[in-house]
């Protein structure tokens, strides 16, 4: 969360100068503060949420009362979800303070916040993978956090790609249907972009169309993610 | 009989080629304490995991009350209180804080229990102090504290004076008991320190290897380990006979049809064997045997282990 609220601000000295320097600030903190930083803010959540019950042994305390292992996976999920709801809400509040500071007009706050809102539903689906992992298989803290970093880099690097030179012809493969890829694709086709990135317009995805994928995406890794975790030996 | 609050039918447990519990068939009876009696690595853990549901069995099955474990968790486990292996409790929280939060999902309508709960186990309530700064007495008690602050028919607990120092053991000891006499509680306990199993068990299960070599009561325990004569002969039906009718003696066992074992060592051993020869009796073995308790475990065993 300190990264959320502290993020907005170095960005904001690259845009100062903008013309509608808020515009510029947000779409800035979407990439580096959202699609860069927080699979792994979630990841580092997902360690401090899952673990500590399973290194301390109070899991089988819980197990006893009975409390369903099915449903502490899902509450804790539910816990990650709103967590990663409320970081992006941060970031864009954060964003229009510091551009009202400096002199710059927000104008559609409803539609940022929609955005803001979806997109922290659609980036904590995006990180169910590790989160998965680190519930299901997480022993350690290290082990765990490393694996979020690694999957976070990997995920952004794909999105790098897909936005830099020869990006089209990525977008193309099975690449484009990558979680974080996808969320990627859906921020193309939300706000107007650049004369620079109408070529990236064929694979925009729309709300209706990233709502449906990540609804079965999550589903997947929610039901596999709770028969794992059921799995786990106590 | 009294009624068997927990039944294990052919309970196993098998890690890869290893059981570490096999075929086990226990019987705990209502209102009475079992001590399962093993050495480390015998199985007890693993066993008391498998009545709780946190292992699942490779065979068998787990009755609580007379209904199988697996199906009906929700309605058997709100009667059980327990305490396996470490207490396992959030660090950064106190052990009031700790036990609301179990109180809260344990839905414990008393508003009082943590308090008597822990006032029960000598520890203070709403005391500053985290759980990562308690010793590991306090911790086994705050275990303890968190097993009856629901009031449970049923308790399991493993290795309940583990870590605590003499004053807490007896203690312990005297809850446990009047757990049972006054409240009528059924309690499972297992322990590798015999001489606290024969304090408080009325039951005991001896358990090594995953395998439970004995199951019977500790009166019934105690007379096989007693001392005695042990005869071996052609007929113990007959020798059997003739201590009744020669010597007016009936304190012996016959244990199948070649041994009998006397009781009483008063009676004169030589006298014994003439009375015997002198019946057409052939008398193979005639010593006395001064088997402790320790000795006696040692030997159903097979060795070292038991404190």
């Amino acid at each position: 969360m300190v990264v959320a609220s502290l993020l907005p601000i170095p960005l904001l000295l690259l845009v100062i100068r903008q013309e509608q320097p808020f515009n510029m600030l947000f779409r800035m903190v979407f990439i580096y503060g959202e699609m860069l930083l927080l699979p792994c803010v979630l990841g580092v959540l997902a360690t401090m949420i899952f673990l500590p019950e399973t290194e301390h042994d109070v899991l089988k305390n819980m197990l006893t009362v009975p409390v369903g292992k099915t449903r502490i996976f899902i509450s804790k999920c539910i816990a990650l979800m709103i967590l990663s709801i409320i970081y992006c809400l941060l970031e864009l509040s954060i964003s229009i303070i510091a551009s009202y500071v400096v002199g710059g007009a927000v104008q559609q706050v409803a539609s940022y916040l929609c955005f803001s809102i979806l997109s922290g539903m659609f980036m904590f689906a995006a990180s169910l993978p590790v989160i998965v992992f680190v519930a299901a298989f997480g022993r350690n803290f290290t082990i765990s956090n490393i694996v979020s970093f690694m999957y976070n880099v990997i995920c952004f690097a794909l999105v790098y790609l897909c936005m830099g030179y020869g990006g089209e012809a990525l977008l193309k493969t099975s690449i484009a249907v990558l979680p974080v890829v996808t969320v990627f694709r859906w921020y193309l086709g939300y706000f107007p972009v650049g004369s620079h990135l109408q070529v990236y317009m064929p694979y925009a995805i729309s709300t209706a169309g990233i709502v449906i994928y990540m609804v079965a995406f999550s589903l997947i890794m929610l039901v596999s993610g709770a028969i794992m975790y059921r799995k786990k030996e106590v | 009989m009294s009624e068997t609050i927990i039944e294990t039918r052919h309970l196993t447990k098998q890690y890869g080629a290893q059981k570490s519990v096999a075929d086990l068939n226990i019987h705990v009876r209502k209102g009475r304490i079992y001590g399962l009696l093993g050495r480390n690595g015998a199985g007890k853990t693993t066993a008391m995991k498998m009545l709780l549901g946190l292992t699942e069995p490779t065979a068998g099955e787990v009755l609580l009350w007379g209904e199988p474990l697996h199906g009906n968790e929700k309605k058997a486990l709100p009667r059980i209180g327990s305490m396996i292996e470490s207490p396992g409790f959030y660090p950064n929280l106190t052990g009031t804080e700790n036990l609301r939060i179990f109180a809260t999902l344990r839905g414990v309508p008393n508003a009082h229990a943590i308090q008597d709960a822990l006032e029960l186990v000598g520890l203070p309530y709403k005391d500053k102090k985290l759980f990562s700064q308690y010793s590991l007495g306090m911790k086994q008690r705050l275990a303890i504290a968190l097993a009856v602050m629901h009031d449970p028919e049923l308790l399991i607990l493993d290795e309940p004076i583990n870590g605590l120092d003499p004053i807490g053991i007896a203690e312990v000891r005297t809850f446990i008991r009047d757990l049972c006499e006054k409240r009528g509680k059924t309690i499972l306990l297992s322990s590798h320190i015999l001489s606290e199993i024969a304090l408080l068990a009325d039951d005991i299960g001896i358990i090594d290897q995953g395998v439970l070599l004995e199951e019977e009561t500790f009166a019934e325990l105690e007379q096989k380990s007693s001392r005695h004569i042990q005869f071996v002969v052609s007929d113990a039906a007959q020798a059997a006979r003739i201590l009744e009718s020669t010597f007016h003696e009936t304190r012996f066992t016959i244990q199948d049809d070649h041994r009998i074992r006397l009781h009483n060592l008063d009676l004169p051993v030589g006298k014994i064997v003439a009375a015997y020869v002198g019946n057409g009796l052939v008398v193979s073995e005639a010593h006395t045997c001064e088997e402790t308790l320790e000795d006696y475990f040692k030997r159903v065993t097979g060795g070292e282990g038991i404190a």
